[in-house]
């Protein structure tokens, strides 16, 4: 069987084992939303907030409801694992057999992630139909393709940019607070929390310039009809650009910290 | 009470000394929370942005309440540490170790270790964010004001202490409190906005029931002359309710505990 079709379904068994513990995570991340929502619901009842934000009132729903689920699915928790690796000399046992880390890495993610995604599809369809009916969503059959396309992409996006974080291993000494820090400004900045383009024009051009909105704002942006069919097709084709770029980075940095790498410990 | 004092300062400058012997880890520490004060000031600039009121409270006010809420934050960080390892600490039987000691055993539970690190980068952006709304919205600066003002955090930290305790003391009962903790963290994320922007329920329920409103409002409410003489006694009332409601559990639950381990 092929190494990595294995880890897939290995990846797969442990999401499952720790059900109870994503349920929990879902479960408090529902206190946001409803925090977001009577803001939201507040702020567009008393006052123009459309003009201010450019989001219509079910836009801004819409991605409240969805980003938050976006953004615990395209997470990652794998560079913790990495840098307990790189520094206990776990990689030995990688670099003994024939297979890559990172193809090793990425099979495993895409494995947990797949419960993940199944679950996010059926509570999304959810989220939807009542967006439908309450907010009047119109939706096609194309644009909720292109949502899925989307989430692909942005689970491969967001696994080659923590990839190539946890690699600063090699050289950094104390990377687990880093790593904290990075995913909380990585959430924050990829409009996690909130629709950063609410923020004008400029903060508009900064998110399309860099990777990170492509990993959480970009896929429920599809979906609430905020973008047409242009701004997806670009918006794409930076999502493969950062995909690639994030590969081709990480791809040297493996290259170059194997370099530096003293097999230590077990 | 001197006692508690002196030794409270002694544990407070052990944990510091502690905390910068390893000063990487200190700076780091400032960093995730400096991460984590970024989503808190998201909302502020939010409400800037739109120039949205709450009643009749403008952006100014708003941000006042806020700021109250990061400062909060930080005191609370200050000791959360400890109540994450209750469950641990039962678990293991390491609480054996302080039953034996000539302090009160909640106290040397509860307030052991102390974080600076989360404290100071709380405590600096709030009280920036308090300072920056008080003048900004023309309140005026008077003894009463900011004495009264302190008085009302003072009795904000002893119900934050007593309220986020209670649910910790489950570990005594259950063996895992994870996804429990995770919940009531995520409770006290509704203090994010003023409780005006609330529906009349959830407001009276976080004021009387689940008190997480009074923690930061009410000080807020004072600075700006808005809150009723009666609301001013259940800021006062509701830390002694609840503080004697944690002791009486915190008793109930040492009775329950079985040595483990060794």
């Amino acid at each position: 069987m092929n190494p990595y079709r294995c880890v897939f379904h290995m990846g797969i068994e442990k999401s499952l084992e720790y059900r109870v513990n994503f349920l929990l995570t879902m479960t408090s991340s529902i206190f946001p939303v409803i925090i977001q929502t009577i803001m939201w619901t507040y702020f567009y009842g008393k006052t123009d907030a459309a003009a201010s934000t450019g989001y219509t009132y079910s836009q801004i729903m819409i991605y409240t409801l969805l980003a938050t689920l976006v953004s615990q699915l395209v997470s990652t928790g794998f560079a913790w694992q990495m840098n307990d690796d790189i520094k206990r000399g776990g990689l030995n046992k990688y670099l003994v057999r024939p297979v890559h880390y990172g193809g090793y890495q990425l099979s495993s993610f895409l494995g947990e992630k797949i419960p993940q995604l199944l679950m996010l599809l059926v509570v999304s369809v959810a989220v939807i139909s009542f967006s439908a009916a309450v907010f009047g969503l119109t939706l096609s059959a194309t644009r909720i393709l292109l949502f899925i396309i989307s989430l692909l992409f942005a689970l491969a996006l967001n696994f080659f940019l923590f990839y190539t974080v946890a690699l600063t291993s090699f050289w950094l000494t104390d990377v687990d607070q880093f790593f904290g820090t990075i995913s909380i400004v990585l959430v924050v900045i990829s409009g996690g929390v909130l629709p950063l383009d609410i923020f004008g024009e400029k903060t508009v051009l900064i998110t399309k310039i860099l990777p990170f909105g492509y990993t959480t704002q970009f896929p429920v942006n599809i979906i609430n009809g905020r973008y047409d069919m242009q701004a997806v097709g670009v918006g794409f084709l930076c999502q493969l650009f950062w995909v690639a770029f994030f590969g081709i980075l990480g791809e040297v940095l493996w290259k170059k910290g194997l370099q530096r790498y003293v097999a230590v410990s077990g | 009470m001197r006692k508690y004092l002196r030794l409270t300062g002694a544990l407070m400058k052990l944990s510091l000394m502690s905390q910068l012997e390893y000063r990487i880890n200190f700076i780091s520490g400032v960093m995730v929370e400096m991460g984590w004060m970024l989503v808190k000031l998201l909302y502020v600039a939010v409400v800037y942005r739109i120039g949205v009121n709450i009643g009749t409270f403008t952006p100014d006010h708003i941000m006042i309440f806020i700021g109250i809420y990061v400062l909060m934050t930080g005191f609370y960080m200050l000791y959360y540490l400890n109540f994450t390892l209750i469950g641990h600490m039962v678990q293991t039987g390491e609480l054996d170790m302080y039953l034996v000691k000539p302090v009160s055993l909640q106290y040397i539970i509860t307030l052991r270790q102390w974080s600076f690190p989360m404290f100071l980068t709380n405590a600096t952006a709030g009280s920036i964010l308090i300072i920056a709304g008080w003048h900004r919205a023309g309140l005026p600066v008077s003894f009463v004001r900011v004495a009264g003002f302190l008085f009302l955090l003072l009795c904000s930290n002893l119900l934050t202490y007593s309220l986020y305790l209670i649910p910790n003391l489950l570990s005594f009962w259950i063996i895992s409190t994870g996804g429990l903790d995770n919940i009531i963290a995520a409770m006290w994320d509704f203090n994010n906005m003023p409780c005006m922007i609330y529906g009349k329920w959830m407001q009276r329920i976080g004021i009387f029931i689940l008190p997480v409103f009074v923690i930061t409002n009410f000080p807020g409410l004072f600075i700006m002359g808005e809150l009723r003489p009666f609301m001013f006694v259940w800021a006062v009332g509701a830390p002694v309710i609840f503080f004697i409601i944690a002791r009486l559990l915190w008793k109930r639950a040492v009775k329950n505990y079985s040595s483990a381990s060794s």
